[in-house]
C-alpha cells in the first residue's frame, strides 16, 4: 500500500505556516496543521517550520503539549523535517536570549554566527555543499544562529557566510534539519522539500 | 568570499495597483502587482519587497491579501512594509506568508517596538526602513509617513540606535534619488554601512549594473530596485549576469538551478 500523502505541520505560533503549507501542497502533499497535543494526527512525516527566537519557540511547543507527541513520533520510526528555527529546536539547546533546552533529537547546540566575520543575521542565498547531491545547491538562509551538532556524522551539508563555514543541514536517523528555507528557495527548494518529506532524500 | 549580493525588486502598492513615484511623490499607476511579482520571480529575483505606500497616511494596511496571494504561488522571500504599527500587525503578515517586515513610522514613534518584535519573531524578521533626505555635507535626516514628515533625527545615529534595539536589517532609501535613475547616494550608504554590522539594503536611484556594483563596494548587502525594473530599463537576469562579470558575487540565475 502506498504511504499516506499526509504530512503534519506543527503550528506553534512561530509564523511561516502559510508558506510551508503552500510549498508542501504544491508538491502534492495533504497538509494537516496541528496546533496542540490534543489535535495530534498520525502521518509519516512531521514538519517543524519556524521563524523566530528559540526560547519563545520551545516555550510554545511545550505550552501546546507538542513536545511529547513529536518525541513519540520519532520513537515509532516517523520522519521529522525541521526548517530554520525548527531545525535548531531538534538540538539539545541554544544560547539565543538566554540558555534554552531544545527537543534533544540530535546531539548538539545552536551557536551564534560570528558578526566580526560577516554581517549577522545572515540573510540571503548561499550554496550548500554535501556529499548528497540532492542537498547541494543554492538555498535561501535567514539566521543569526547556526546548527552545531556534536557528532560529525550528523552533518548533512555545510555552507559559508562570508568565509565563515557553518552547518547547513543535520541528520540523525529519520530526523533531518535544514537551516535554510526550502519553501523560499524556488523550484530547487521545492524539489528538496518533496524528497525530505517522502523519504527519498 | 563575500556573501551573495541580493537583487530585490520593490513593488510600491496603492491598493490594488502597483505604483511608482519620484522622490516618494507623484505616484503613477504601473500595473497589476501580481503580474510584476510573477515576472520578477521567473527572472531570478532573490527576494520580493512590497510597500503599502499610503498605509501610514490612512492608518490602514491593505496589503495582507496581496501578501497571501503572492506567497501562495511564488516560493521566494517576501518583505512587507507600510502601515505596520504593532507586534500583532507583524504576526498577521507573517501568518499570511511574509518573511520579514519593514517598519519606519511606527518605530520612530515607538522605538521599543523594534525590540519587542525582535524578541517575538527574531531579529532577522525586523527590517527598519530609513527614508533619508540629504541636508548637505555629512548630514542626512530620516523621514516618516512616506516622506511627508520630518523626524529631526540624524540618519546614521538612528541607524545605529535601531540596530542596538534589535533591527536585523536596514533598508536605506535615498529619497533624493528615488525614481530618478541617477544612481545611489554612495556617501550615505558608506556612512551607514560602516556604522552597523547588520545587512544594509540600498534603495533609490539604482538603475544600472554599475550603480549596483557601487552599492556593493559601499558595503551594501543588496540592492532594492523599483522604477528601473518596472520601466524595463534593466532586466533582472541581465543585471545579475553583468554583476557577476563585474566581480560581484550573486546567486547565478538559470532555470532549475535558480
Amino acid at each position: 500500500m502506498a504511504e499516506s500523502r499526509d504530512v503534519v505541520v506543527i503550528d506553534y505560533g512561530a509564523g511561516n505556516l502559510f508558506s510551508i503549507s503552500r510549498a508542501l501542497e504544491s508538491v502534492g502533499r495533504d497538509v494537516r496543521v496541528v496546533s496542540s497535543g490534543e489535535e495530534w494526527v498520525q502521518a509519516p512525516t512531521v514538519v517543524i517550520p519556524g521563524v523566530g527566537a528559540f526560547g519563545e519557540g520551545m516555550r510554545n511547543l511545550a505550552g501546546r503539549g507538542l513536545v511529547q507527541p513529536i518525541l513519540d513520533h520519532v520513537d515509532s520510526g516517523g520522519r521529522v523535517v525541521g526548517i530554520c528555527l525548527g531545525a535548531q529546536l531538534l538540538l539539545d539547546s541554544s544560547p539565543e536570549f538566554g540558555t534554552h533546552d531544545g527537543l534533544g533529537l540530535i546531539p548538539g547546540a545552536a551557536q551564534s554566527l560570528d558578526p566580526t566575520v560577516a554581517r549577522v543575521p545572515h540573510v540571503g542565498w548561499a550554496c550548500a555543499e554535501s556529499s548528497n547531491s540532492d542537498v547541494s545547491g543554492w538555498f535561501y538562509f535567514v539566521h543569526s544562529f547556526a546548527l552545531a551538532p556534536s557528532r560529525e556524522d550528523s552533518v548533512l551539508a555545510t555552507a559559508s557566510h562570508g568565509g565563515q563555514e557553518f552547518v547547513a543541514a543535520i541528520r540523525m536517523g529519520r530526523v533531518t534539519g535544514v537551516q535554510f528555507h526550502p519553501e523560499k528557495s524556488g523550484p530547487r527548494g521545492l524539489r528538496l522539500l518533496e524528497g525530505l518529506v517522502n523519504g527519498s532524500i | 568570499m563575500s556573501p551573495a549580493f541580493r537583487v530585490i525588486p520593490r513593488l510600491d502598492i496603492k491598493s490594488p495597483n502597483l505604483v511608482k513615484g519620484i522622490r516618494l511623490e507623484g505616484l503613477r499607476v504601473v500595473g497589476d502587482p501580481s503580474e510584476y511579482a510573477r515576472r520578477y520571480y521567473s527572472e531570478g529575483a532573490d527576494e520580493l519587497m512590497y510597500q503599502d505606500i499610503v498605509a501610514s497616511l490612512y492608518e490602514r494596511n491593505t496589503i495582507p491579501d496581496l501578501v497571501a496571494s503572492t506567497a501562495r504561488e511564488l516560493f521566494v522571500p517576501l518583505t512587507v512594509g507600510g502601515g505596520i504599527r504593532t507586534a500583532q500587525d507583524v504576526r498577521e503578515l507573517l501568518a499570511r506568508g511574509a518573511d520579514r517586515v519593514a517598519m519606519n513610522t511606527a518605530v520612530v514613534a515607538t522605538p521599543s517596538l523594534i525590540g519587542e518584535c525582535a524578541e517575538l519573531f527574531g531579529t532577522q524578521c525586523v527590517t527598519v526602513a530609513l527614508e533619508s533626505i540629504h541636508l548637505g555635507g555629512d548630514k542626512w535626516e530620516p523621514l516618516t509617513d512616506c516622506g511627508r514628515n520630518r523626524t529631526g533625527l540624524d540618519t546614521v545615529t538612528w541607524a545605529r540606535a535601531a540596530v542596538d534595539l534589535g533591527a536585523g536589517e536596514l533598508l536605506l532609501t535615498s529619497v533624493d534619488r528615488d525614481g530618478t535613475f541617477s544612481g545611489p547616494d554612495a556617501n550615505l550608504l558608506e556612512r551607514v554601512c560602516s556604522s552597523v554590522r547588520v545587512p544594509v539594503l540600498a534603495h533609490g536611484g539604482i538603475t544600472t549594473s554599475e550603480h549596483a556594483r557601487q552599492c556593493w563596494e559601499s558595503g551594501a548587502s543588496g540592492v532594492v530596485i523599483a522604477a528601473a525594473l518596472h520601466s524595463g530599463r534593466i532586466r533582472l537576469n541581465e543585471l545579475k549576469s553583468d554583476l557577476s562579470e563585474l566581480g560581484v558575487p550573486v546567486r547565478p540565475f538559470g532555470g532549475e538551478g535558480g
